[in-house]
């Protein structure tokens, strides 16, 4: 099912939450994650270079983005810079990378090649709430057991900020999204 | 800070006096404590005799108007490793004991009756007295009291039955701007040796004292505007710290797959995003609480907050990633509100969490209770642990106690102390700190504060694959002379990353003492704390045998990234080859 969702602009940052669960993303001829996130999230270079410090490729601490490519079914994570030794280790390009050298993503990585797949996108942290508008305004897909853990925390807070619902292009009545059978759905968020 | 205070508990009258600084002029924090425990501590002593001290001593800066100068630290002959032990806290009093002019507390020898103390520390001199109505109460009731008693404009030094009771585990807690008992000086069983003195409570009064002035008013004002500037320009000290507090690492090292899940069985926990730092500051805004909190005044990055139960009631304050990862992911489970209340109860016991939740999680292993048994968990700490039954006193006694007691064999420490909440096997440098520390698992001691910038050991390749014992060297050499000057350690990240704000941390304490330190001087400090630690470890009977992590995290293959721990000993041993 295809949902679209016109909320406040505030309204936009309570979907964060599904963003540090994870959120399903098409991908396109397996791009480097700095294609990823610059041609098809559409996310700026100097946010790439300097706000997203910390990023994992099936869990592996990645350092650098260009060659490091996505298939489908992989788990990106991205998040600022992190507090302490952990923090500094996992940052990208860092000077305590040595001290995780056994789990870092490496070249050499073979990747199964797809025209097309899906991967799970997870933001963590401020570049959740940052980029919660650009990342839902694409589309995303959000798997059943996420949704409803979101509707139970979330579904009297975000009532107000909902403008208008849109099933499969058709205007809905609200509750279409607070339905508790909901199964897996394509969300798109935007603002107005 | 021009003298110490004394404190012989020896004998049917306990009695102090106040002496110059002697051999200890100069020093603050960890450097104080280490250097006397050093000196005057006999290093096969039982930890909990008479000949054990407990020292008490704000970092070089407390009680200035110098930004988030006002940790203490707290050191003595650890009963839980055996080792040297300095514990690190916030809260007010270290800006109150500074103050009062007091560079240390040092509590000695051992009374003769079973009484308990209380001290009283103004600036109109010292009170001790006998107060047994204090016996076994938990540390929020006994604040309660001691504001009755002396006021709201007090600062407490104190410990709770777990301390009383002398287990392994207990903490001295220290009061926060709310005069609550939620910082504590955490590590190694501190509290069990202020027990062992006989004194539950130091109440530290600084009324008609005054902020510390510096030597050099200019270049201290000039570089405390550019320090707090550089904390607050920063990423994590400016922004992420304040807004999710040390819990916003739960997501990353989860998803880094070097998060110890069940007893340190996984990388992985899957109710990790349920008690992350995101969805805590969430849950504290949206009943009342507070997401952003300073454990003391003049604390500029406010990692802490206030956590209220459903009802919107204080429950706690917010709890640090280590305690949400030991009583949370370590013990299965992910309810927050669960892990929130076993933070209180410790907090109120007066116990480690990072210690108890490891302890809880062996017990789990042990098939005492399954793993993700919150209410279990609760009643662990409320019936057996407050009540001091013998289950209890295993489980307060710490992680390897519980081990041996149940036998069980993946039991997480080092030197007998829990480690805290990075996997070895994923996160291998920092499993090399854990290794050598002087202090046992400890993540605090090898800190990544700017020894690049400092230029400690040269400059090393951060992307060359050897070199983690280099890396955990200069980390702990940073970190032991952070630990000196009463700053506290989540500075790190603006100082590693900005030279102007490292530049003035160095103008600050130079201004303030009137020195010209260089970072040159400074490494000298943390190389002479941690050899004064080194020595006196080796003196008690310590090994290089004792740098090393359990057999099982070399064989024992760590799911998501299938790795065991692979630095040698040959490695390992180099750490303290400087
Ligand atoms: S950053 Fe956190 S731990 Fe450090 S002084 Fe401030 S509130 Fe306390």
């Amino acid at each position: 099912m295809n949902i679209h969702i016109i909320t406040s602009k505030s309204g936009v940052s309570f979907f964060s939450f599904l963003l540090n669960y994870g959120v399903g993303v098409k991908i396109y001829d397996n791009p480097s994650v700095k294609k990823f996130l610059l041609k098809d999230l559409k996310i700026d270079e100097d946010y790439i270079s300097n706000r997203i410090q910390t990023l994992f490729l099936n869990s592996k601490p990645i350092d650098n983005i260009d060659n490091a490519f996505l298939e489908n079914g992989a788990t990106l994570a991205l998040s600022a810079a992190m507090p302490g030794t952990a923090g500094a280790l996992f940052r990208k390009k860092g000077r305590y990378a040595a001290m995780r050298k056994q789990i870092t993503y490496t070249d050499n990585i073979d990747i199964k090649k797809n025209k097309e797949g899906k991967i799970i996108l997870k933001l963590f942290n401020m570049p959740a709430k940052e980029l919660a508008g650009i990342i839902f305004e694409r589309g995303v897909l959000i798997e059943k057991e996420t949704l409803s853990l979101f509707l139970k925390n979330y579904n009297q807070r975000i009532t107000p900020h909902i403008k208008e619902i849109h099933s499969d292009c058709k205007k809905k009545d609200k509750t279409i999204f607070f339905n508790r059978n909901l199964k897996a759905i394509n969300l798109k968020v935007t603002f107005s | 800070m021009d003298k110490i205070l004394k404190i012989n508990m020896t004998g049917d009258a306990p009695n102090f006096k106040i002496e110059s600084l002697g051999d200890y002029e100069g020093l603050g924090g960890r450097a104080m404590t280490s250097a006397v425990i050093y000196k005057e501590v006999p290093p096969l002593s039982h930890p909990l005799s008479a000949d054990n001290k407990l020292i008490i001593a704000p970092g070089l800066m407390s009680g200035s108007a110098a930004v988030i100068s006002g940790r203490l630290s707290v050191g003595c002959k650890s009963p839980l490793t055996g080792g040297i032990k300095e514990a690190n806290s916030g809260g007010q009093p270290s800006q109150m004991l500074a103050r009062l002019g007091y560079a240390a507390v040092i509590i000695e020898g051992k009374p003769k009756q079973n009484n308990l103390y209380k001290l009283f520390i103004s600036k109109d001199g010292i009170q001790l007295t006998v107060d047994n109505s204090l016996k076994m109460l938990g540390n929020y009731d006994l604040i309660d009291k001691m504001k009755e008693a002396y006021g709201d404009q007090i600062g407490c030094i104190s410990i709770g039955p777990a301390g009383e009771m002398k287990m392994s585990a207990a903490s001295i807690a220290c009061t926060d701007m709310e005069l609550r008992p939620t910082r504590h000086a955490g590590r190694g069983g501190v509290g069990a040796v202020m027990g062992s003195k006989g004194i539950k409570v130091i109440v530290i009064d600084d009324s008609g004292t005054s902020i510390r002035a510096p030597k050099d008013k200019e270049r201290f004002k000039n570089a405390n505007k550019a320090f707090a500037e550089g904390l607050k320009k920063h990423p994590v000290t400016g922004e992420g710290l304040a807004a999710y507090g040390t819990n916003v690492l739960t997501n990353i090292i989860n998803e880094a797959g070097a998060y110890p899940a069940h007893n340190f069985s996984f990388g992985q926990f899957k109710g990790a995003s349920k008690i992350s730092g995101e969805t805590m500051a969430e849950t504290e805004t949206k009943r009342g609480g507070l997401a952003t909190h300073g454990c003391h005044k003049g604390c500029v990055i406010k990692c802490s907050g206030v956590y209220n139960d459903k009802d919107g009631n204080y429950l706690t304050k917010q709890p640090e990633y280590e305690t949400v990862w030991a009583h949370g992911g370590n013990c299965g489970i992910d309810d927050l509100d669960a892990i929130a209340m076993l933070d209180r109860l410790d907090d109120d016991l007066g116990i480690d969490t990072i210690e108890m939740g490891a302890a809880i999680g062996v017990a789990m292993e042990a098939g005492l209770l399954k793993f993700g048994d919150a209410d279990g968990a609760i009643r662990l700490l409320k019936e057996e642990v407050g009540k001091g039954t013998p289950l209890g006193r295993v489980l307060g006694n710490g992680a390897a106690v519980t081990g041996k007691v149940f036998g069980v064999e993946r039991v997480p420490v080092v030197k007998g102390q829990a480690m805290p909440a990075y996997d070895p096997r994923a996160v291998q440098g920092v499993a090399v700190t854990y290794a050598t520390s002087p202090m046992g698992a400890d993540h605090t001691a090898g800190y990544a504060v700017g020894s690049n910038i400092m230029g400690v050991g040269g400059k090393t390749d951060p992307l060359k694959p050897e070199g983690q014992a280099d890396l955990s060297r200069d980390l702990q050499i940073a970190t032991a002379a952070l630990d000196s000057t009463g700053l506290c350690l989540f500075i790190s990240f603006a100082i590693l990353d900005q030279p102007e704000t490292f530049n003035a941390m160095v103008e600050l304490l130079n201004g303030f003492l009137g020195k010209d330190f260089t970072a040159d001087d400074i490494i000298e400090l943390g190389k002479s704390v941690l050899k004064n630690e080194r020595d006196f470890n080796t003196k008690a009977g310590f090994t290089s045998k004792h740098d090393r992590l359990p057999e099982y995290f070399k064989n024992e293959v760590l799911p998501p990234h299938k790795v065991t721990f692979g630095v040698s000993d040959e490695e390992l041993d180099q750490v303290f080859n400087w």
